[in-house]
């Protein structure tokens, strides 16, 4: 009797820790939308500081993906294939955006790109400015939204069976040809979900881009700049600029959670 | 997202989000100490302009000296974004603003009461250049050269507020030429929505020039920046108010702050940061 | 024909130790766990650089320690299924099969027939379209066997294939190994620590224990063919 109480009651504990963790989570968002109706929605979508910041959040972060797929999945596999002296220290640096604030890697970033950073001052002599421009943004989503895809494709790479990239190559298989028909296709799926978290972690960056590109609508105003700007002035869109991005983020998760679910391989 | 975090990691944040709860929660204690009757006591929350960032630091070492038992913690920020956390429940003793317009909301909503509000300082806009003058402004005609950069306040900011005026009344002298001020507005990179956040990249380098407040110039380093002054006569004074929050536990101590601040003695710590004193009315 | 003679530095012990298959003959390497049988293996294909020694087949020399020789794994067209059969899952039957011709840009009619025959001589043309991910234990081992084969290599080389299969299966695919051995005339090195397969398959039998040989029949094997 009493090992069926002491059940109950480890199930009624459990379940009230789930429900707060779900409230805690739930209620703010639940409030953010109860702000909101149709007619609000209506009026400020066609905003043009809502446009404005739309259009250059869903730009620059699929630039911001690209440039890390294509730079990140090359040199995620090479690290993964190889030892080489500080090869943790590299683990570790690939990492720290995660851990560092933003707003540290922003004011990084300016000191050196800036007009009188360290890289920037000769940049600047042979007339390239980077600091304040579109590109900044981007540079600031790439330090920040890296390792969400950098991370993935690191470990997708080490957990692969090596049987068959070393049978691929007994076929007479280039290196590359290896990469492109067997490895890649192998990892897709933990792949495409690595790139989607990035995506999604360059669209929410604040931070970093307020140091490093300042705040110009249409060149640097991202949507969650919009939203700091706007909430010093036109409350309700800053209220439309994140229903947006709730709304973004949860199509978001769900593509993850489907393809990580479905798309499996049967290896 | 999961897959990333480990075990140790989520961990790792529960104890920290336990350690933050508990760390609040002794926070919150502190605040009740013991009630004396003598005059000033305990803590004050001063919610405060960005702009005062400098100025704020003395007069509150000044104050707290002057009156033991007393602690005063400033809340620094946009005083749009102070009004709208006081308007969003925020708990405040006094309120120390950079924009008449913001005060008289927040009089007209109830958040103040409204015979403690007085007007405490003023400051003029100014154009603030990078030490060298890298962008070679000699006066504000030269702001329009194509390739400068400019900082300034975004249109919400009271710093911001009064540079568009001050932009409005230059374009309407006969000495500044047709298209002024939209060639000005071309060359600017950034709308900061603080008065602190011109300044910095004007510090930095990072821009040719920004519009900011005497004071800022003033509390800055020795050096570091160098200063275009606006005649007079088409520059915009800015009116800085402060008052009590109508939820304020500690008027008293308010009141004697606000005394304080308008003072001789805290007149002038403004005026060594560079603020222009006004007759309180 | 092929010959290996090498030397590898081990973190347990050293591997030293000679073999020769002959043409058409399959040589069963056997031993316990960690006695260096896939070691051989992949000492043959590349995967690993011996410290000494020569490895040869018909064709080419593989590695040569005093020449400075050692052949890339992509260019000693050598035939190597892994004990998982490491077919590719993502992949339809039929691009397994072709995948090491078209990796060797055999031109397009002759990887069709070659592809064609091969899927036919182990009976895996009505699979040609699956996802490979998506076959039995001993459907994979046949495809791996007719992508090694299709490839036409010049050794052909099995690590335990029989291991993850029933009964009904092990015997039809030591018929099949057999099979390809004899009509394409190339030697085989097939791993296996049952002497049951070894006995059932093998022309010669090898073993070995911490990488040398201690018991061996193959030279038998090898002269009773030559003569």
């Amino acid at each position: 009797m009493r090992q069926i109480i002491g059940i109950w009651v480890g199930r009624g504990v459990g379940a009230s820790l789930i429900l707060i963790v779900c409230l805690f989570l739930s209620l703010p968002l639940i409030a953010l939308l109860l702000r909101v109706t149709p007619e609000l929605l209506a009026t400020y979508i066609p905003n043009e500081t809502v446009q404005k910041a739309l259009w250059l959040s869903i730009t620059t972060s699929i630039i911001s993906m690209a440039i890390v797929i294509l730079i990140g999945t090359p040199a995620a596999y090479f690290h993964s294939r190889s030892y080489y002296p500080g090869k943790s220290f590299v683990d570790t640096l690939i990492d720290l955006p995660l851990v560092l604030p933003p707003a540290v890697a922003g004011l990084a970033l300016l000191l050196l790109f800036g007009r009188t950073g360290l890289l920037g001052k000769y940049l600047n002599v042979i007339g390239i400015d980077i600091a304040f421009t579109t590109f900044a943004v981007i540079l600031a989503q790439i330090f920040v939204s890296s390792p969400f895809y950098i991370r993935q494709a690191k470990a997708l790479f080490e957990q692969l069976d090596p049987s068959y990239e070393e049978t691929a190559k007994t076929l007479g298989s280039s290196s590359l040809r290896t990469f492109l028909f067997i490895i890649l296709p192998l990892c897709a799926t933990g792949l495409t979900s690595g790139a989607i978290m990035t995506f999604a972690r360059a669209l929410g960056e604040f931070g970093a881009t307020i140091m490093f590109a300042g705040n110009l609508p249409g060149i640097t105003q991202t949507m969650p700049l919009a939203i700091y700007a706007a909430m010093q002035g036109d409350f309700d869109v800053a209220i439309t600029i994140s229903v947006l991005l709730v709304a973004i983020s949860l199509a978001i998760m769900l593509t993850v959670k489907l393809l990580t679910e479905k798309w499996r391989y049967n290896v | 997202m999961l897959k990333i975090m480990n075990k140790n990691t989520c961990l790792l944040i529960l104890i920290l989000l336990a350690a933050s709860l508990i760390i609040a929660g002794c926070t919150g204690i502190q605040g009740e100490e013991k009630p004396v009757e003598t005059g000033a006591q305990g803590e004050l929350i001063v919610y405060t302009a960005a702009s005062l960032t400098g100025v704020s630091k003395d007069l509150g070492s000044e104050f707290e000296s002057r009156y033991p038992g007393t602690k005063i913690t400033f809340n620094l920020a946009g005083t749009q974004t102070i009004k709208n956390q006081i308007q969003m429940g925020a708990y405040a003793d006094v309120f120390m603003s950079a924009s008449t317009r913001y005060t008289n909301e927040l009089m007209g909503g109830g958040y103040l009461v409204n015979d403690t509000v007085k007007k405490f300082t003023s400051n003029y806009i100014v154009i603030i250049v990078p030490s060298g003058n890298p962008g070679d402004i000699q006066s504000y005609t030269d702001l329009t050269r194509p390739g400068l950069k400019i900082a300034m306040g975004t249109e919400e900011v009271p710093v911001g507020i009064n540079t568009r005026i001050v932009l409005d009344k230059l374009s309407a002298s006969p000495d500044t030429p047709d298209g002024w001020k939209d060639a000005v507005f071309q060359n600017v990179v950034t709308y900061e929505t603080t008065e602190p956040g011109v300044v910095t990249k004007v510090s930095l380098g990072e821009v040719d020039a920004g519009f900011v407040y005497e004071s800022s110039f003033s509390a800055a380093k020795t050096g570091s920046l160098e200063l275009i002054p606006i005649p007079g006569e088409y520059n915009a004074l800015q009116i800085y108010t402060l008052g009590i929050l109508t939820d304020s536990t500690n008027k008293k101590t308010g009141e004697t702050f606000i005394e304080f601040i308008l003072s001789d003695e805290g007149q002038k710590i403004l005026k060594d940061y560079g603020f222009t004193s006004i007759s309180t009315t | 024909m092929f010959k290996f003679a090498a030397r590898k530095e081990l973190r347990d012990f050293t591997l030293d130790l000679s073999l020769e298959v002959a043409d058409g003959e399959i040589m069963v390497l056997m031993g316990g766990n960690g006695a260096g049988k896939t070691t051989v293996l992949r000492l043959t294909a590349g995967l690993l650089t011996p410290d000494a020694g020569v490895i040869e087949t018909k064709k080419r020399i593989l590695y040569h320690h005093q020449s400075k020789i050692n052949c890339p794994v992509q260019n000693r067209n050598i035939g190597y299924v892994f004990q998982n059969a490491a077919v590719f899952p993502h992949m339809s039957v039929y691009d397994n099969v072709a995948f090491g011709l078209r990796a060797r840009r055999v031109d397009s009619l002759e990887l069709a027939d070659r592809t064609d025959e091969w899927m036919d001589r182990l009976a895996i043309s009505n699979l040609a379209t699956v996802r490979a991910g998506h076959l039995s234990g001993g459907q994979k081992q046949r495809v791996a066997l007719a992508r090694a084969m299709a490839t036409k290599p010049d050794l052909l080389m099995l690590d335990e294939p029989f291991t993850a299969l029933d009964q009904k299966n092990q015997i039809a695919v030591r018929e099949w190994i057999s099979l390809c051995v004899r009509e394409q005339k190339i030697p085989c090195l097939l791993v296996t620590h049952n002497p049951t397969d070894a006995e059932a398959v093998g022309d010669s039998v090898c073993v070995i224990d911490r990488g040398c040989v201690i018991e061996d029949n193959s030279m038998r094997g090898y002269f009773d063919n030559a003569t």
